[in-house]
């Protein structure tokens, strides 16, 4: 791919995500400390805390028990992932208006090439902030500079420097050729593949910041981590050539759950197996595609995983057909009595889907009518809106 | 009972016999053949329960009586028997085959076990000439459907009228219509549903004779012959009402060569999609490009000489579908009829021959945008 010799990359950081959809389906949780994850009793985890529950040290990803420690009236709401999802398109949406190159990076993050926009950047990015905060009522944070690296980097210090207690929607631009200076000060585990080992080997050495590292000489770097050394240099001094890669072009879609008790109840299991195979199907007619292979991802209770795949006779986008697939799978591979703690239902080979027409469209058993009616009802009132009978026993109370 | 017989003339009437036994038969009296020896000749008999046939083998009767077989051993051995005629004979518990110095012995079932044939001494009959029954059949069934899921559609319209007999099948995919003209009246009106393996057995049988004479009984249709008779049972379905899905007018016309097309067409299917065996026709003021790709297997790409006037478009195609169609109809030149790429395609000969209407119909397939 060519990179032209100046790009403008713009990176968008939605704040406190789960949270500020919470927000939206309750505003009395305005100004609340609370956390979107799974009670400690479910082993949960926080997905995403509010801002004033961030002043009392929470934060994301730690074990909701510890966090309930540290700030002990957290309000503990359990996730609602497929408004989170639908929010998250939205927003992917109102990005790809202004380029077609949009990378989502995870659910609340992407990149977008707008090196090719005739607007400055400053404004772009004030826009669509704008536009995200008033057409979907979402904060987010926006940074732009050269290349991903920076850009990413400039959201996160963007961030960090606003008030505390409050969304930071901040935009931080970078403006070319100062991105060695911007990165200088920062301590280096801010920068892509600086983790907490490599930070205490640099560290070891006095370098603290970015701007240590990129002074540091490549050779020593390159004799310290191999040739990965040569790519701390360049990114220290803020160079990064990775293309922004539109994720329009899927490769897979999966869905995983970790059961808050491990199941050993093979009906409970077929049942959520469907259920997950219902919520790839979606997403898969979503991205109008069609999956060649269907794979099913088991992992036990001593954490021991395994993985298996089927290629299917036809490319398919129909819940029926995804779902009997990983149900075939999940016949083979099971092993009675033995408890399982995830499951998960993916597909691959994605292609675009062709679909043998019908004389009479209702002759077929699973007729695209019957599979776009459930996608309607569930757009419109959530998942659990319609549901097989054969995973009712799954349903949230 | 004893009866004297040629091998090669038993193993055709095995043939034609085992093939309307199921390959599973749900009791062992339906794998079995009963074997009648009287003054009416040697007859063999066999049933699935919905289609049933008889058939007579030249011989003599050395002594007359019934019994019943294991059809396809009795066939497996007659096949493997020298030219020589062969003796059968059948006690109380079993049978005796020889043949030369060679000997076989099975046990039998009693005659009385086997399933009773349906009576057609009520029926109205009607002659029918064997040509025209097998343009229906040859015409049309290759469209029946084969999935146990859409059993309605496994199945075949046959409409005898005064002057006229028209034959529907389909499959929900494709759909063929034959309708002929009739030189003798058959002062009938009437619909049957039958299952396509009694119609492929008929046109078999057929060959052999000018007519067959066609019995409208309650529930069943017998077809019979000189030495053979076949009767099937009216299946009880109700079949899709296949006026409303024929487009009456279209827009726009193609006329290609039919074996051009279908050279260009086995050669595309090569790098099509399994299954769905998807090929795009790209149709454009003249020309026509086939298009097929698969990931992992390649891509094919190939133009045509049309003549066509209209707009350009594209259509998706099962190819396997299409050339099915394309071996039935006659003719140098093929018409395609059509509307709108996500519309039935009519696909009919330039020059129908003389008292002949027919009519092939393919869904196309979505192709992706």
């Amino acid at each position: 791919m060519m990179i032209p010799a100046q790009r403008v990359i713009l990176h968008l950081d939605l704040d406190a995500f789960f949270c500020s959809v919470e927000e939206l389906r309750d505003p009395t949780l305005r100004g609340a400390r609370f956390a979107v994850g799974g009670t400690p009793r479910q082993r949960g985890v926080v997905a995403s805390c509010s801002y004033p529950a961030r002043m009392f040290g929470v934060r994301s990803a730690m074990p909701m028990a510890q966090a309930l420690r540290a700030c002990p009236d957290l309000l503990v709401i359990p996730g609602h992932y497929e408004a989170y999802d639908e929010m998250s398109q939205a927003v992917m949406e109102s990005l790809r208006a202004v380029s077609p190159a949009v990378e989502q990076v995870s659910i609340d993050e992407a990149f977008v090439d707008i090196t090719h926009g005739f607007e400055d950047a400053q404004s772009l990015a004030q826009r669509l902030q704008a536009d995200v905060r008033d057409r979907l009522g979402l904060p987010c944070s926006v940074g732009v500079a050269s290349n991903k690296l920076v850009a990413k980097i400039a959201t996160e210090v963007g961030k960090a420097s606003a008030p505390r207690g409050y969304p930071p929607n901040a935009v931080t631009i970078v403006p070319p050729g100062t991105e060695g200076p911007f990165l200088a000060p920062l301590p280096v585990r801010m920068l892509w593949g600086v983790g907490p080992k490599t930070e205490e080997r640099l560290a070891q050495r006095g370098v603290k910041t970015i701007g240590d590292l990129a002074l540091c000489p490549v050779d020593e770097l390159v004799e310290m981590f191999g040739q990965y050394g040569r790519e701390l240099n360049a990114r220290a001094r803020g160079s990064d050539t990775s293309p922004v890669v539109s994720t329009h072009d899927i490769k897979s879609i999966s869905q995983e759950v970790t059961f808050p008790r491990d199941v050993a109840d093979s009906a409970m299991l077929r049942g959520t197996i469907r259920e997950l195979a219902d919520t790839v199907g979606r997403r898969l007619r979503k991205a109008g595609m069609a999956a060649t292979v269907v794979k099913l991802k088991l992992r036990w209770a001593d954490f021991s995983t395994i993985s298996r795949q089927t290629r299917l006779k036809e490319a398919a986008d129909g819940d029926e057909l995804i779902g009997g697939t990983a149900l075939a799978l999940f016949a083979r591979a099971w092993k009675p009595a033995r408890p399982i703690r995830l499951v998960g239902v993916g597909v691959s080979g994605l292609v675009p889907p062709v679909r043998q027409l019908q004389l009479w469209e209702e002759t077929s058993t699973e007729t695209p009518a019957l599979q776009r009616a459930v996608d309607t009802v569930r757009d419109r009132f959530g998942t659990y809106a319609i549901r097989r009978g054969s995973s009712l026993r799954n349903a949230p109370r | 009972m004893q009866v004297t017989l040629s091998p090669s003339l038993l193993g055709s009437c095995l043939r034609d016999l085992t093939a309307i036994i199921p390959a599973h038969p749900s009791s062992p009296i339906l794998g079995s053949a009963l074997v009648t020896a009287d003054e009416q000749g040697i007859w063999f008999w066999s049933t699935d329960l919905d289609v049933s046939g008889r058939f007579r083998v030249d011989g003599s009767v050395l002594q007359s009586g019934k019994a019943a077989l294991p059809a396809r051993r009795l066939a497996d051995i007659v096949r493997q028997l020298p030219g020589e005629d062969m003796t059968l004979d059948v006690g109380d518990s079993k049978a005796e085959v020889r043949c030369g110095r060679s000997r076989f012995v099975m046990p039998i079932m009693s005659a009385d076990d086997f399933p009773v044939f349906p009576s057609m001494e009520h029926a109205d009959r009607v002659v029918f000439p064997s040509p025209a029954l097998s343009r229906l059949v040859d015409g049309t069934v290759f469209c029946a459907g084969r999935e146990e899921s859409r059993p309605g559609l496994n199945s075949v319209l046959w409409e005898l009228h005064d002057e006229t007999s028209l034959m529907v099948a389909t499959d929900g995919r494709r759909l063929a219509l034959m309708e002929l003209k009739l030189k003798n009246p058959t002062r009938l009106e009437r619909k049957f549903i039958l299952p396509p393996k009694a119609l492929n057995q008929v046109v078999r049988l057929a060959a052999s004779s000018e007519e067959v004479t066609v019995g409208l009984g309650e529930r069943f249709v017998s077809f019979e012959l000189p030495n053979a008779a076949l009767y099937t049972r009216e299946l009880d379905v109700s079949y899709p009402v296949y006026t409303t899905v024929i487009p009456k007018e279209t827009r726009l016309e193609m006329l290609v060569n039919r074996e051009a097309l279908m050279a260009a067409l086995r050669r595309a299917t090569i790098f099509a999609m399994p299954l769905t065996s998807q090929i795009r026709l790209v149709i454009d003021v003249g020309k026509m490009v086939l298009h097929a790709e698969c990931p992992e297997v390649g891509e094919s790409t190939e133009e045509l000489d049309v003549s066509y006037e209209g707009e350009a478009f594209e259509i998706g195609f099962n190819g396997k579908y299409l050339l099915d169609i394309l071996g039935h109809v006659p003719g140098e030149q093929v018409v395609f009829k059509m509307n709108a790429p996500l519309k039935a395609a009519l696909v009919v000969a330039e020059h129908q021959e003389e008292g002949e209407n027919y009519t092939c119909l393919l869904m196309p397939l979505r192709l992706s945008e």
